[in-house]
């Protein structure tokens, strides 16, 4: 099963948000947007260990921007279930839920409301009631007994792991340790218990050790009176057999040191490791069907490099081989970086609707589209995600320019939150797609390319992307738009014009190319190609365009900046345009992003 | 002890029965043939404990379909002995309760049945009206339209699939007049119980993913009385079992088939015996009756069959009373000169170990009168009795009524089982969270305050029903019928009705156990058993009719056959000396023959 659709009403900062979903979730956005609210909203179905007394909520858990909530008011939490009939068990439980119209899907809803027998607006919170049913009839209600076997359990951000491993009543070795001592014979168990009495005994034989617990045993018979004396003594643990067990530690380095001698991060993973172990026992011993683990930032104490190796395992090893969802909140790129690229959830605040959220879930992908983009993430951790605006540029050399450019025109980026993102080629379909699906503003920057005795290259790509950038925005085949602009593009100015409508900029040749024929950056690129250890003839070259910018041939040109090495020409070019205004084309494609965030 | 240990223990028993063994030990599709008294409800209520411990896991259970609500009742009251309460993982129930609750309910809208919303179980009088309007539009004859709901039924039953041209042609009045009866019930927002079973496959036909759904919750059908379930149940269980995976465990008796007016076919047990990937165990051991009854029954069923008494058993014996005269002084006879003479050859013998079995109802009436000039304490459950026995819930308002009556001194029976009870009777209207608390609250104080055995039963009814129940009957979709019954037997206890005297002492002595002669049609007294049977009114042209068919009269001979293996002791045939049925001629010949 996996959990396909989220929609919460009037809880806390969501007025109405709606996101389909893809089982794991990973939600990103900026602080105090509401990750932990909707983390908490699927708690109100899922948790068994939420006492109803939680369920209960109050009237300050109704939307802020709702006012005083009436009589029609109530606070909805439904999730949506699908492929929920693989697994008989799960089936049992979930068959009655589906929805009137679909079969295929079933519904589990939180409802806190008026109560029914309530004439009038509700006056105080004795007022409401809540309840949770399944399907599309409230008469329908889940509780506990579903609660049980698809459970959902919540690890808080910054927990103490530590500490709970060291007790044992919250240990999450505990029901691993009692079910593998299940086996045990008792006999077995006598031998041991031989051994710690003996161990224990030997402690006796250090003079300072006995005269200590028997300086302990004197005080405190003193003090509580023979009868309350429970005759204290020092030892290596209880002996008594059945409770032997309860004395095992885990141990770290060879069991040489204690767990509490560990790190902060190695505690961490330790406790996701029993943890993870748990639930697989849990599912084998058919206590449980189906696990949504909730993890609340789990980037905490934890390294980069570890960050993403726990989490790829998680997600990749145990979430495809125990019925495990992963939920996480989260604010590392690291972590949003080893999620599938289908989990992303992305809340945004806004100013009138409370917090909205969109998702990676459903953007029709091809399958290369799909792991072009994932990889994408992968390597630049993800920045994307977590940025305010984006500015997809071709490659390196546009990544190096836009933000000094963007400084000169008094938009740092940095600032605003807008990162730029190399596509590393023109393929800038899946990634457009994904913004869009998750509404980050973002604009592209693109090469014009013109080819001899054709159309420009650009023509087309443009016309593909807003294509799909319409479709993906609006949910229908942009027919008009594609129409219009295929009839602009006889008239190249017209048409990149019209382009830039849809975030789309374009130049008149290349980067480089353009930048040439800018005055204002002639004489800093020439600087840098000076740079450079040349054989006469390229000396010459550069010695004839310096003198008139018009001789300019764009394939040797290009040529010498290809030997330089094209992000290394545009990072020594970056260090020198420090206020030069830049290029029209690319001031817009700044001031757009920059407009929108 | 623990729930596992109870049914273990009880397991120990069937060990020396090698077909209850067998049985119990089965691990895939299973048939039992039980012969009468073979100890098939305890073979089949151990296995399904087992089948819980052992090899259904939560949250999946086991699904158990049996006749009426009186077998269901009695599966339930053997399961709790093993520590195994219904609700959750066991449903018991019939056919219709399981069509109703587990498909049609739950499906109704995703299944796209196109029935009314908030739709409601018909009851008898909403049914006589949407008949009434059916046959005046469809035929609008001379007769009373009632007369046409046996045929309407009858069809409705025998040809499951709307869509086959069989429905339209064999006999096209009724199936228009079947179809506008549908429609006017769907115009009230009600179906009705022939509905039930046959809306029920239809969600199943037409949704493939319905069957897996079953399966999910039910990996395991048990069945019993699988003789008289009829064809709806059939089709129901080849999709289930030997399609979608279900595990079939199946008990009956083709030779106690009765209900043959119902839809029963005998032969659907027997194809299903005969599959390949179906384990048959035969019990032949029969633990009721004596010797010689069992010999006796195999002539009254007039085929050979390998039944013998259990070791150990009695001899018991067979009595024919030919007698002269007209019913009704055959009925004082039987009081006046065959019963004294049986309680002075057993005085231990209580009242309530007495049955008197009559054909049909009518009769019935003369043996209830006689019985009353003799002032014998009697209960009956036919179709004249007070009220349908089948009814759950005025069977829960005896036992409301029993605790009344010093129930409440004794534990006899336990408000915690009233409860239960009466929770599952409700269950539709006790959905929200505290409903079942004010519920309990209100049935302790109105029994409380109500706890007096010398009371009119009119009043008492009355208050229970205002105080306690009339909320809940109305907001239950399947109790609506009952509902009515409720009312028709409190305007009978009125002060101008035929019961105006009745006591509730009276009324809570007609729950199970008291000590009170039985009489029961043939029909109803399947699955029971008595030390003494008397059966009343044998005689030919009443079993069987005049002029029946071959098939009826294998069938007329199967329900004497019923009869006369409920009895442990002794059994008595009583009948006109100049017209005795033909089938206790041929018992009395072929045992004289015997010698």
């Amino acid at each position: 099963m996996y959990l396909s659709r989220i929609k919460i009403e009037n809880f806390r900062n969501f007025s109405d948000l709606d996101v389909a979903l893809d089982g794991n979730i990973v939600v990103v956005g900026e602080n105090r947007v509401g990750k932990s609210n909707l983390l908490y909203a699927i708690r109100l179905i899922f948790d068994p260990t939420l006492p109803d007394s939680a369920r209960q909520l109050g009237l300050e858990d109704f939307w802020d921007g709702l006012g005083e909530p009436d009589e029609d008011d109530k606070i909805v939490v439904a999730v949506e279930i699908k492929d929920f009939d693989d697994d008989l068990d799960i089936l049992a439980e979930m068959t009655d839920f589906r929805l009137d119209d679909d079969p295929e899907t079933v519904r589990l809803t939180y409802e806190f409301r008026p109560r029914g027998d309530l004439e009038g607006s509700p006056a105080s919170e004795d007022d409401y009631e809540f309840v949770c049913y399944g399907g599309e009839s409230d008469t329908k209600t889940f509780g506990h007994a579903q609660r049980r076997r698809i459970t959902m359990e919540v690890l808080p951000a910054l927990r103490d792991a530590e500490g709970d491993l060291a007790t044992w009543r919250r240990s999450p070795l505990r029901p691993l340790i009692e079910s593998a001592f299940r086996g045990v014979e008792r006999n077995e168990l006598e031998e041991i218990k031989d051994a710690v009495q003996a161990a224990t005994a030997r402690l006796g034989d250090f003079e300072a050790v006995k005269e200590l617990e028997e300086k302990l045993g004197t005080r405190f018979a003193e003090m509580s009176g023979p009868k309350q004396d429970i005759k204290p003594r020092l030892g290596f643990g209880a002996t008594e057999a059945t409770r032997l067990y309860r004395n095992i530690r885990l141990l770290i380095d060879d069991g040489q040191r204690a767990i509490n001698d560990a790190s902060l991060g190695s505690a961490n993973i330790v406790f996701l490791t029993l943890k993870s172990l748990e639930l697989q026992r849990q599912m084998n011993e058919n206590l449980r069907d189906h696990t949504l683990l909730a993890i609340e930032e789990p980037e905490a104490h934890l390294h980069p490099h570890l960050q993403r190796s726990v989490y790829r395992d998680l997600f990749e090893d145990i979430g495809e081989s125990t019925p495990l969802s992963i939920l996480l909140t989260t604010h590392s790129p690291h972590i949003a970086s080893v999620a599938p690229l289908r989990s992303l959830v992305l809340l945004k605040e806004t100013a009138n609707d409370g917090a909205v959220g969109h998702s990676t879930a459903s953007i029709p992908l091809s399958e290369a589209d799909e792991e072009d983009l994932a990889r994408y993430l992968d390597v630049t951790r993800a920045e994307m995600m977590f940025a305010r605006g984006i500015i997809l540029v071709e490659g390196d050399a546009e990544k190096f320019l836009l933000p000094v450019l963007a400084e000169t025109i008094g938009h740092p980026l940095d600032h605003a939150g807008i990162t730029v993102c190399s596509v590393a080629g023109t393929n800038f379909k899946p990634y457009a797609k994904f913004l869009t699906a998750l509404d980050i503003p973002f604009s592209i920057v693109t090469d014009w390319d013109p080819v001899e005795g054709k159309k420009p290259l650009a023509m087309n790509r443009a016309l593909k992307l807003i294509a799909a950038m319409e479709h993906e925005r609006t949910g229908e085949v942009p027919v008009e738009v594609v129409n219009e602009l295929k009839e602009l593009a006889k008239n190249a100015n017209d048409f990149s014009d019209r382009c830039e409508n849809f975030g789309v900029f374009t130049n008149t040749h290349t980067l480089e190319v353009d930048l040439f024929k800018d005055e204002d950056f002639t004489a800093e690129i020439i600087a840098v190609l000076r740079e450079q250890k040349w054989s006469q003839e390229r000396r010459n070259w550069i010695d004839g365009w310096e003198v008139d910018r018009d001789t300019l041939d764009v394939e040797n040109y290009l040529k010498l900046i290809e030997s330089v090495g094209k992000g290394r020409f545009a990072q020594r070019l970056a260090s020198r345009i420090e206020g030069i205004e830049p290029p029209a084309y690319i001031k817009r494609a700044i001031e757009f992003v920059a407009d929108r965030v | 002890m623990s729930e596992r240990a109870l049914y273990l223990q009880a397991a120990e028993s069937l060990r020396r029965n090698p077909g209850q063994w067998a049985a119990y030990d089965s691990h895939g599709h299973c048939v039992v043939l039980a012969g009468p008294g073979s100890g098939k409800t305890k073979t089949l209520t151990v296995k399904l404990a087992r089948l819980l411990a052992e090899d259904v896991q939560e949250p999946r259970g086991v699904a158990c379909i049996t006749y009426n609500n009186e077998c269901a009742r009695e599966l339930e009251s053997r399961l709790a002995a093993l520590g195994i309460e219904p609700g959750g993982r066991v449903f018991i129930g019939t056919v219709h309760s399981f069509s109703l609750t587990q498909i049609v309910l739950p499906y109704a809208k995703v299944a796209g049945l196109g029935l009314p919303d908030e739709f409601s179980v018909a009851t008898q009088s909403e049914r006589a009206s949407a008949l009434e309007r059916a046959y005046r539009s469809v035929i609008d004859g001379p007769d009373n339209p009632q007369t046409w709901d046996f045929r309407m039924g009858n069809y409705r039953r025998a040809i499951l699939n709307r869509n086959s041209p069989q429905w339209r042609e064999r006999d096209p009045v009724l199936a228009a007049l079947v179809e506008a009866f549908e429609d006017e019930l769907r115009a009230m927002a009600r179906i009705d119980f022939d509905d039930m079973p046959l809306l029920a496959l239809r969600a199943l036909r037409a949704n493939e993913w319905l069957q897996r759904a079953l399966l999910a919750k039910y990996p395991v059908l048990v069945v019993d009385e699988y003789q008289d379930l009829g064809r709806a149940l059939h089709r129901m269980v080849l999709g289930f079992c030997f399609s979608a995976g279900m595990r079939l465990f199946a008990v009956g008796d083709p030779d106690q088939s009765i209900y043959g007016f119902n839809g029963a076919r005998p032969d659907l047990l027997q194809q299903l015996s005969r599959r390949d990937d179906v384990e048959t165990v035969h019990l032949r051991l029969n633990y009721r009756c004596g010797s010689r009854i069992v010999t006796g029954s195999r002539y009254a069923l007039g085929k050979d069959r390998d039944y013998e008494a259990a070791e150990g058993a009695n001899e018991g014996t067979i009595h024919f009373h030919p007698r002269t005269g007209n019913r009704d002084q055959q009925a004082d006879d039987l009081f006046s000169s065959l019963l004294p003479d049986i309680r002075e050859r057993l005085p231990d013998l209580r009242l309530a170990d007495i049955a008197i079995l009559y054909p049909s109802a009518p009769i019935g009436d003369a043996v209830a009168s006689a019985a009353q000039n003799y002032g014998l304490p009697t209960i009956r459950t036919d179709k004249n009795s007070l009220y349908p026995r089948s009814s759950r819930l005025m069977r829960w308002l005896e036992q409301c009524a029993e605790w009344c009556c010093g129930g409440w001194r004794t534990g006899t029976p336990r408000f915690r089982t009233l409860m239960n009870d009466g929770q599952r009777i409700f269950s539709e209207s006790l959905t929200a969270e505290g409903d079942v608390l004010l519920f309990q609250r209100r049935l302790l104080k109105t029994l409380w305050e109500r706890r007096d055995s010398t009371v009119l039963l009119h009043w008492w009814l009355n208050e229970m029903r205002r105080e306690a129940i009339a909320e809940l009957i109305e907001g239950c979709r399947t109790l609506q019928d009952e509902g009515e019954t409720l009312g028709a037997f409190i305007d009978r206890a009125a002060p101008d009705g035929d019961c105006a005297e009745m006591t509730l002492e009276q009324f809570a002595g007609r729950s199970e156990g008291k000590n009170c002669i039985s009489l029961s049609t043939l029909h109803s007294a399947k699955g029971r058993e008595f030390v003494v049977v008397i059966m009343f009114g044998m005689n030919d042209g009443t079993i069987p009719w005049h002029n029946q068919s071959n098939q009826r009269l294998v069938e007329w001979r199967r329900l004497f056959y019923v009869g006369f293996t409920r009895a442990k002791q002794e059994l008595h045939m009583m009948y006109s000396a100049n017209m005795p049925s033909p089938f206790v001629k041929e018992v009395e010949e072929r045992l004289k023959a015997d010698g």
